[in-house]
């Protein structure tokens, strides 16, 4: 087990940030953390780093309890939480080596091989204050792989960057993990990223933890029927009014204009389709699809009605 | 913890910030070179008439009477609010821009970081009391020209109505012990900021605070009712050194002041480092 968080808690005044959240991440997982702003996501993320202490519960981190063991808690952890703050006046050699704390000929290989496989090897001698965003991301990036972590945590990493930093960070992210096999938490408010890269997701809401496990056991469950009728709005209507009886088990209608989306609780794609038939109404298309994690977090979160 | 030090006197020397009291001082000295030079001194003239003394101070008025005249106001006004910045910012400072969440999240002891800033923060003012003394006397001989003969006004310390009349290089050796134990008082002023930079997340309350600090002591040391505490208020022990001017000088009282500043920064010192450690680094 890399991670291990036991009924972690944390109450600021009143306000309890974190409310009991427990899970745990194996080696070699890609693990999402995801939830609206406010859920408590960088308190959660900042207990873990040991910058913030926990009001009850554990941290583990590769066996070792964050508090008791800081130190070699952190010796197998490489974060990046909320924005990478780095001195602007000074180099990106200078601010990686003060804040990694690195030293030695290994030092210098190691920063050598991780500037060339974030690509900012050109820019090492360079004041960080010139940097745009997406570089200063990949700085970030690159001081939390720089000291050969086992787990590495990235806040969401991919903030402020264009399409094409947003593919460069995610290519990074997933070789990194191919190649060494390290344990990674990514936070993101992009969802279709958190399900492309990942292999597990956690949803935080309100400080708890309402979903956890892996990406495609969470998702197997929840199933979706898209289909494309020749009277769409009278289709919708139809399916809505099916849903509210009750005699069929759907969930959710969405009226996308070009096709309407049913969100099911257990598949009942020939249901619908006999049902729409007898009623007169003509199916050019129709098939049952995964949900995607975007529409399951929306659900999670109850925030389908806001859509 | 040596390496951690330099980089933490590398991220303070980074800081154009810190600059600023070096162009403070050459504003000081500059303006102080024109007073001299416009008054003619006539105040302490006055002073000397008064106390029935048979001198012409303009006989003495060269570089090094210059520079100890600079000494007190840069060190108890200038470099208290330097100090006070300096130290104010180093945690309080990260917190606001960011980067101490990068710093603590690595495998070092929160006592190590507070430990590497005291020592970084001590380091830099050493090395700034050295600037100003030096620059200070350099400035005045190559303006005023130098006297093998220097006369030293006691009163200027508050210390009575004496002079005395000693060897250039035995009032150097005084100035520049003078700049050494100012640069000890600074630093209890800055631990008391270090422990408010521990506090705050905003480096300009930390600064403030610490100020306020200062300020309130020097107010309640001229109060005639607070004659009992004023040995132990910070600006009066800071300011505890011109017994190193007079002829005899009251070691046991230098000694004491010491002590207090010691206590002081140890004190204070010790609190950073526990409020820093049970600190949340938000």
């Amino acid at each position: 087990m890399i991670l291990s968080c036991e009924n972690l808690s944390k109450r600021f005044g009143r306000k309890l940030a974190v409310d009991g959240a427990s899970f745990d991440i194996d080696s070699g997982d890609i693990l999402g953390l995801i939830g609206p702003n406010g859920a408590g996501k960088s308190t959660l993320l900042k207990m873990i780093v040991g910058l913030i202490w926990p009001s009850s519960g554990s941290v583990t981190v590769c066996g070792y309890d964050v508090y008791r063991q800081h130190r070699l808690a952190m010796a197998n952890l490489g974060a990046i939480i909320e924005w990478p703050a780095f001195h602007a006046e000074l180099s990106a050699r200078t601010n990686l080596k003060i804040l990694s704390g690195g030293q030695g000929k290994e030092y210098e290989h190691r920063l050598e091989e991780i500037a060339e496989f974030i690509d900012i090897k050109s820019y090492l001698d360079q004041k960080v204050g010139s940097f745009s965003t997406g570089m200063k991301q990949r700085l970030g990036i690159a001081l939390a792989l720089l000291p050969d972590s086992r787990f590495i945590i990235l806040d969401e990493p991919t903030n402020g960057l264009d399409p094409g930093g947003i593919i460069e960070i995610r290519s990074i992210v997933r070789e990194y993990n191919r190649q060494f096999g390290t344990t990674i938490l990514i936070t993101s408010h992009m969802l279709g990223e958190i399900e492309n890269i990942c292999s597990k997701v956690v949803i935080i809401n309100e400080g708890k933890i309402i979903a956890f496990g892996a990406m495609s056991e969470l998702l197997e469950n929840e199933t979706c029927v898209e289909l494309v009728a020749d009277k769409i709005p009278e289709s919708a209507a139809f399916l809505q009014h099916t849903a509210d009886e009750g005699s069929l088990p759907i969930t959710f209608v969405e009226n996308c204009y070009d096709k309407i989306r049913l969100e099911v609780s257990r598949p009942c794609a020939a249901e619908v389709n006999a049902l729409l038939v007898e009623n007169g109404f003509k199916i050019s298309s129709l098939q049952t699809k995964r949900k995607d994690l975007e529409s399951f977090f929306m659900e999670k979160t109850n925030r389908k009605d806001s859509l | 913890m040596i390496r951690e030090i330099w980089f933490e006197i590398i991220k303070l020397k980074s800081q154009k910030k810190n600059y600023i009291v070096l162009v403070g001082h050459m504003l000081f000295l500059g303006l102080c070179y024109l007073s001299f030079k416009t008054s003619k001194l006539h105040f302490i003239k006055r002073n000397l008439r008064a106390n029935q003394f048979d001198v012409d101070i303009l006989d003495y008025l060269d570089g090094l009477f210059f520079s100890r005249a600079g000494l007190m106001p840069t060190f108890l006004v200038l470099m208290p609010i330097f100090i006070c910045t300096l130290a104010g910012g180093v945690i309080a400072g990260e917190i606001q821009q960011g980067s101490l969440k990068l710093h603590a999240g690595r495998p070092r002891s929160r006592t190590s970081i507070v430990m590497a800033k005291i020592f970084a923060v001590y380091n830099l003012n050493l090395l700034l009391c050295i600037y100003f003394a030096v620059i200070g006397v350099l400035i005045g001989i190559a303006l005023l020209g130098y006297n093998p003969t220097q006369l030293v006004f006691p009163t200027g310390f508050k210390l009575g109505n004496d002079i005395t009349l000693m060897t250039g290089p035995d009032a150097l050796i005084r100035y520049f012990c003078t700049a050494f134990y100012y640069s000890f008082s600074l630093m209890a002023l800055g631990s008391v900021a270090l422990f408010f930079s521990t506090l705050f997340n905003s480096s300009t309350a930390a600064t403030v605070a610490a100020l306020t600090v200062y300020f309130v002591c020097f107010i309640v040391g001229q109060l005639p009712f607070a004659a009992e505490i004023k040995p132990y208020l910070l600006s009066q022990v800071m300011n505890g050194c011109g017994g190193i001017w007079l002829a005899e000088i009251p070691w046991h009282r230098l000694g004491r002041n010491i002590s207090v500043l010691a206590f002081y920064i140890f004190s204070f010192s010790l609190l950073a480092v526990c409020s820093f450690n049970v600190k949340d680094i938000k």
